[in-house]
């Protein structure tokens, strides 16, 4: 037997073409692809002739520097011939070739490979929070600021998307706290609250989000004042636009002054915040209508460019039963209306109010404070159902109105003096689920009472009052009676006129209303520029669409939310002081280190989530099964620049090949088997465990964010010139081209943060390197490493 | 259709050979050592084909007899020669004696009982495609197979049919041994390549094919060991006597004579359980067959009357596969069946491409959900839309023919499923619950 033969073998080097970098002196072959001719050197893949000839294909684990893996199966095309896709990251680009990249089918399978993926992607990816807030705020960026104390930084960061934070800490029904993480462990954040807190921090004196850009010498008008229309007004200046804002009613506010009572929004602080969007350079004019004062025409006509519609939803909708026209019933907006005006409105010591939402209650409180004595608050529907949030709610019973539910009125009785003397209503039960999910309420036959009053307040919902555009060609109504806009760019039928808020989607809340004029500003800003109007749509649904997470919240400790201080319910009766105390500065920072930070500090960067929101993967059929069904391993965070969460691994093994191929070390590979293959250090310990020389080039090549970057804090490295022999090594391996050779041997870089040139003379002038003779104790012990305290990113934790 | 003589039958018993590791032949009285395989007229082909004979004589050869790989996939052997002879040398040889499906221990039993013809067929070949050098790519834990082919190359060479002068110097090929860890998707073709060059045995994409680039980069032909040990019969006695050839297959389940057996192709396969299965197992009446292994094809009764042969199967949604042929009793159901296989698949994935990495464990756990009574109507077409996405767009063999069972069980035995989903039981009794909790489609959180 000779084992020479059978049992080793030295293998040649493997054959790898490199590909070429231009087209000269190499034959060219002619292919097609997406019916385009397209010319591509013979020896390249299909990938790259696509990519070079602008056409895009998706991919996850494909980089020109590396030899094609073929894992991801994002880039797979149809190849006419060919009976399956097939990679195009591996398919050499040959002659004649006909190759299509884009098909319907092609997307169902991207779209079906992108949904396995996210299947086991255990990891946070934006926070729900922030996804479900119509403005989406960086809400634990800023309440990271928050925890710190530094509120200017935290409203900086909230008025990138919403320009009056105390505003809506007092009165946003908080969407953000319904989907809140921190509801996994024991309550939500009190995230409406703690912005409601640094918005009031910088009331006087608010920072801008960025900084105000050079006047474009564009002109926009804004019709209405309220919300959407001062949002839109507010980034629009930030732009550099000239805005004009339009408002029928003598002050600013809309809504939110003349819907939202006194004591749960103080109209002082109201002025405070609104007078932002003046002091960027717009201007108002109050009592100017639109239909009455002015057309649209005029405006285009006056030499605006552009046009936002935020006419508000200001007209109550009606009752329709008999009565109604009786005096004594008040539809609640005009009530609220009234009411804020200043008047004295009499409602006597019986009020009924009917209706379950934000406005119902507000009448209700609002009647309570006037001094009627019995408030009797009636909805058809059950707790459940009320639009209205269930504070607003507690907090009316506590006041002393009385709350009646699966109740609807049936008629309004006329006393003897012509006047309101009572309401007649029916039980209500519940019968099946209407188009949004909202069970209908089916009267019980036989089951009338009757409750008497003085006054009949009906909240029952608005809806825009569209009469003052009825006389506009091109601007389409709807037949919910809202302004007909594109859904993207919140354009009309009549380019340059946009519209947005509770116009276009009907009485809702002030955050949708303050996200309509935030985007249709964004949007105004592009038609301006001159943009294709259709994909800035198409750009701004993408940009919106949301993006499914899985929801697996590791442990913390249990922290109560911090509860807001109230004034207590005795001292709330008749008068109009806000009802919410506010926190104090310890309060307001204790809430915010509660919040999990579940953020990826890689989103927004990350090309899962790219291509995941392109494919329009914002469900995923696999989640909610058993724990076997995906994984949950431990973070990597024990190397000093590099941290690891494997939870993100995609295995796209770029940086097997990227470690072994390019840089050498070969840190990484594939472990375990089927399901359980995942991409990690030799026996799955430690990076500083392996052969990593820190040069950090798997976490640029990630695609997730499986693996980044620890910031350095390294400051100041020490060189030994007495030591130094100018061999070069160091200059040959730094990854990073810190060190630079030059024919003086410069060294740049030398201080990382004030780049120092040294040329050979200098060094061999400069003082010899002496050891510290204090060591501090830990750097003593050699086999210890050296300790450094590097931050880490949002999202991560040691 | 005739049964191949006892000189060139691949396994030395007639009748059935023990499939269980402790086999009557194993290292035992059965083993064919090469003055045995020499008395049977062993080396007389290669000799001839080697001093004799031209490259485009045994081209020609193959073409007339049409010679097709035996190992699964049923490529023609003469195409791939020609695909690989187009290409630039140095060229390879790969013999893969890996038996994937550990069901069906075909080459085991070929390497234990049987080497020489390997090694004849590995001469042959690397004469006609100018290879000096081959691999048998085996499993590492069949230990006695390794020994005695270990044995064998040493024997062939000691006697001048291998080595860099064998046959009087017409011929130079180094024989080497590969074992390797690899698990059932190690057995896939480029993976041996992958595991030979000293990288995780992952499948490579195709095209590129190895006969343009395989080892190293260079032209390299994968064959079946059993693909290669047909080869000195070919060789010896010409076209017409090989005929169709035969196929070694393993017989399991339930079955009353399990074992290996070399069946000539053609035989329809309900013959070849009564002729050489001794019919179903006592008490059983067959239900279906799976033939081809983990992956393969479930046919009801009804198709039974099918020949086996690679066309003759692909008409009815099958391959050839693994050589397993599996007989499922009445008592099987055919949800927990494929559940088995797919589970099994979903641990012995590679790991490397998305669809069959996580595909097959999500197919796993809608098939477990439908099992536990927790089935919903829309489940089906979730298997079909994930059954067509592997079937699609994986990698390799692995995750392109992972869905077959569920595919052909779903067409054959929709009824299962129904019974299943509806009426929430199991329809042979046998099913119990795996999960408490299904998949559910979820939006943001």
């Amino acid at each position: 037997m000779s084992p020479e033969f059978t049992e080793f073998h030295v293998p040649p080097s493997r054959v790898i073409e490199p590909h070429p970098q231009h087209a000269d002196g190499h034959a060219l072959v002619k292919l097609t692809i997406d019916d385009r001719e397209v010319e591509a050197v013979a020896s390249v893949t299909v990938l790259q002739a696509a990519q070079a000839a602008g056409i895009e294909i998706p991919t996850l684990c494909s980089d020109e520097k590396m030899e094609a893996m073929g894992g991801c199966r994002l880039c797979v095309v149809e190849v006419a011939g060919e009976t399956r896709p097939l990679p195009s990251c591996s398919l050499v680009a040959a002659e004649g070739m006909v190759v299509r990249t884009n098909s319907e089918a092609l997307r169902q399978l991207r779209h079906d490979t992108l949904e396995l993926i996210l299947s086991d992607h255990n990891a946070y990816c934006q926070p729900p929070c922030q996804i479900n807030c119509p403005t989406h705020i960086d809400i634990p960026g800023f309440l990271e600021q928050n925890a710190q104390g530094n509120w200017r930084e935290a409203a900086t960061i909230l008025m990138q998307v919403l320009p009056f934070p105390a505003t809506l800490g007092l009165v946003c029904p908080r969407p953000c706290e319904d989907v809140c993480r921190r509801k996994l462990v024991e309550e939500p954040i009190s995230i409406c609250q703690s912005h409601g807190y640094h918005g009031e921090q910088i009331l006087e004196d608010p920072p801008l989000p960025w900084p105000q850009e050079a006047p474009t010498g564009k002109r926009v008008a804004v019709v209405g004042a309220g919300p959407a229309g001062l949002s839109c007004a507010y980034y629009l200046s930030l732009k550099g636009h000239k805005v004009k804002v339009l408002e029928a009613l003598p002050k600013q506010g809309g809504m939110l002054r003349y819907g939202i009572p006194e004591y749960r929004l103080p109209k002082d602080n109201l002025d405070l915040e609104l007078n932002r969007v003046w002091a960027l350079g717009a201007e108002l004019e109050c009592g100017k209508s639109l239909g009455c004062d002015f057309s649209l025409d005029d405006l285009f006509a006056e030499g605006c460019d552009a046009v936002f519609l935020g006419i508000g939803a200001h007209k109550s909708n009606k009752l329709e039963i008999p009565g109604e026209e009786l005096p004594g019933v008040l539809t609640a907006v005009e009530f609220l209306r009234r009411v804020g005006f200043g008047e004295h409105v009499e409602v006597g010591p019986r009020v009924v109010v009917i209706g379950g939402g934000f406005t119902a209650f507000d009448a209700t409180r609002t009647s309570l404070r006037l001094g009627a004595t019995k408030v009797d608050t009636v909805y058809r529907r059950s707790r459940k159902e009320m639009g209205a949030h269930w504070t607003e709610v507690d907090d009316a019973e506590h006041e002393g109105a009385q709350l009646h539910i699966l109740a609807g009125p049936v008629r309004i009785l006329e006393g003897v003096d012509g006047r309101v003397a009572g309401v007649e209503f029916i039980r209500m039960e519940l019968g099946e689920p209407d188009a949004r999910g909202r069970r209908r309420p089916v009267p019980v036959k036989g089951s009338e009472f009757t409750i008497e009053c003085d006054t009949v307040i009906a909240a029952i919902g608005q809806t825009p009052d569209l009469s003052c555009v009825g006389n506009e060609k091109d601007v389409r109504v709807s037949n919910r009676s809202t302004i007909v806009v594109d859904p993207g760019n919140y354009m009309t039928d009549r380019p340059g006129v946009f519209a947005g808020g509770d116009a276009t989607i009907g009485a809702s809340t002030v955050i949708q209303s303050v996200a309509c004029g935030k985007l249709a500003a964004r949007s105004i800003d592009a038609y301006l520029n001159g943009e294709d109007m259709a994909q800035v749509s198409q750009r701004i649904l993408v940009e919106e669409a949301k993006p499914d997470l899985i929801s697996i919240v590791p442990y913390k400790p249990v922290t109560s939310r911090m509860p807001m201080a109230m004034l207590p319910y005795e001292e709330r009766q008749h008068n109009f002081a806000c009802i919410e105390c506010g926190y104090s500065a310890e309060q307001a920072k204790e809430e915010a280190a509660r919040c999990l930070q579940c953020v990826c500090p890689d989103a927004s960067r990350c090309y899962l989530q790219k291509l995941s929101l392109e494919y329009g993967v914002t469900t995923n059929r696999f989640h909610d099964g058993e724990a076997r069904d995906f994984h949950d391993y431990k973070a990597d965070t024990s190397h000093s620049f590099i941290l690891r969460d494997l939870n993100k691994c995609i295995n796209c093994t770029q940086c097997v090949r990227m470690c072994r191929d390019v840089i050498g070390p070969d840190c990484y590979g594939l472990m375990g088997r089927g399901f359980d293959t995942i991409v990690t250090t030799p026996f799955h310990a430690s990076l500083n465990e392996s052969n990593c020389v820190s040069c950090g080039a798997c976490a640029e090549t990630c695609p997730t964010g499986a693996l980044m970057l620890r910031e350095r804090q390294v400051e100041r490295y020490d060189l030994d010139i007495s030591r130094c022999i100018f061999c070069g090594d160091c200059v040959e391996v730094c990854p990073h081209g810190a060190l630079a050779e030059s024919p003086y041997f410069e060294f740049a870089g030398y201080d990382r943060f004030a780049p120092m040139q040294l040329s050979k003379e200098d060094l061999a002038r400069a003082p010899l390197y002496e050891k510290p003779r204090e060591k501090p104790p830990e750097m003593r012990d050699e086999t210890h490493t050296p300790v450094m305290y590097p931050k880490l990113p949002r999202g991560w934790k040691e | 259709m005739s049964e191949k003589n006892g000189r060139w039958s691949l396994l030395p018993a007639a009748g059935n050979v023990p499939a269980s590791l402790d086999g009557q032949w194993r290292g035992g009285s059965q083993t064919d050592h090469i003055d045995k395989y020499l008395a049977r007229g062993g080396y007389a082909a290669a000799k001839r084909v080697v001093s004799e004979q031209s490259q485009a004589d045994v081209l020609g050869l193959l073409e007339k007899s049409g010679l097709r790989g035996l190992g699964g996939g049923g490529f023609p052997v003469a195409r791939k020669w020609r695909a690989a002879l187009a290409n630039e040398g140095p060229r390879y040889l790969v013999a893969n004696a890996y038996d994937a499906d550990p069901a069906a221990p075909l080459c085991r039993a070929l390497l234990e009982t049987n080497p020489h013809a390997l090694l004849e067929g590995i001469v042959i070949a690397a004469h006609a495609l100018g290879v000096q050098e081959a691999w048998v790519y085996a499993k590492a834990e069949n230990s006695a197979a390794l020994r005695r082919l270990r044995a064998a190359v040493a024997e062939a060479e000691e006697q001048g049919y291998l080595g860099l002068s064998a046959f009087g110097g017409k011929l130079a090929l180094q024989v080497h041994i590969f074992a390797s860890w690899g698990g059932f998707a190690g057995g896939e073709e480029t993976a041996a390549l992958e595991a030979i060059e000293g990288q995780r045995a992952m499948p490579r994409q195709k095209p590129p094919f190895p006969t343009e680039s395989g080892l190293w980069g260079r032209p390299t032909v994968v064959h079946s060991a059993e693909t290669l040990a047909n080869l000195p019969h070919l060789a010896a006695d010409g076209a017409e006597a090989f005929g169709k050839g035969s196929k070694l297959l393993a017989l399991g389940g339930d079955v009353a004579k399990p074992g290996l057996v070399e069946v000539p192709f053609g035989t329809p396969l309900r013959q070849i359980l009564t002729q050489w299965g001794g019919g179903p197992a006592a008490g059983q009446s067959p239900r279906a067959v799976q033939i081809g292994g983990p992956t393969g094809a479930v046919l009801p009764e009804s198709l039974l009357d099918t020949p086996l042969g690679h066309d003759a199967l692909r008409e009815v949604g099958a391959f050839v596969g693994s050589g397993s042929l599996r007989v499922l009793g009445e008592k099987v159901c055919m949800v927990d069946f494929a559940r088995g296989r797919m589970d099994y698949l979903a641990h012995e994935s590679c790991g490397k491409c998305v669809p069959c990495r996580l595909g097959t464990n999500r197919l796993t756990g809608v098939l477990e959900t439908i099992m536990s009574g927790l089935g919903r109507k829309d489940d089906l077409a979730l298997l079909d839309e994930f059954g067509n996405l592997l079937s699609q767009s994986s990698l390799c063999g692995f995750g392109l023919t992972a869905p077959t069972v569920l595919r052909t069980t779903m067409t054959h035995f929709a009824e299962d499923y129904r019974v299943h989903i509806e009426e929430g039981r199991c329809p042979t009794a046998t099913c119990r619950a795996l999960r408490t909790r299904g998949f559910e489609r979820k939006a943001a959180v």
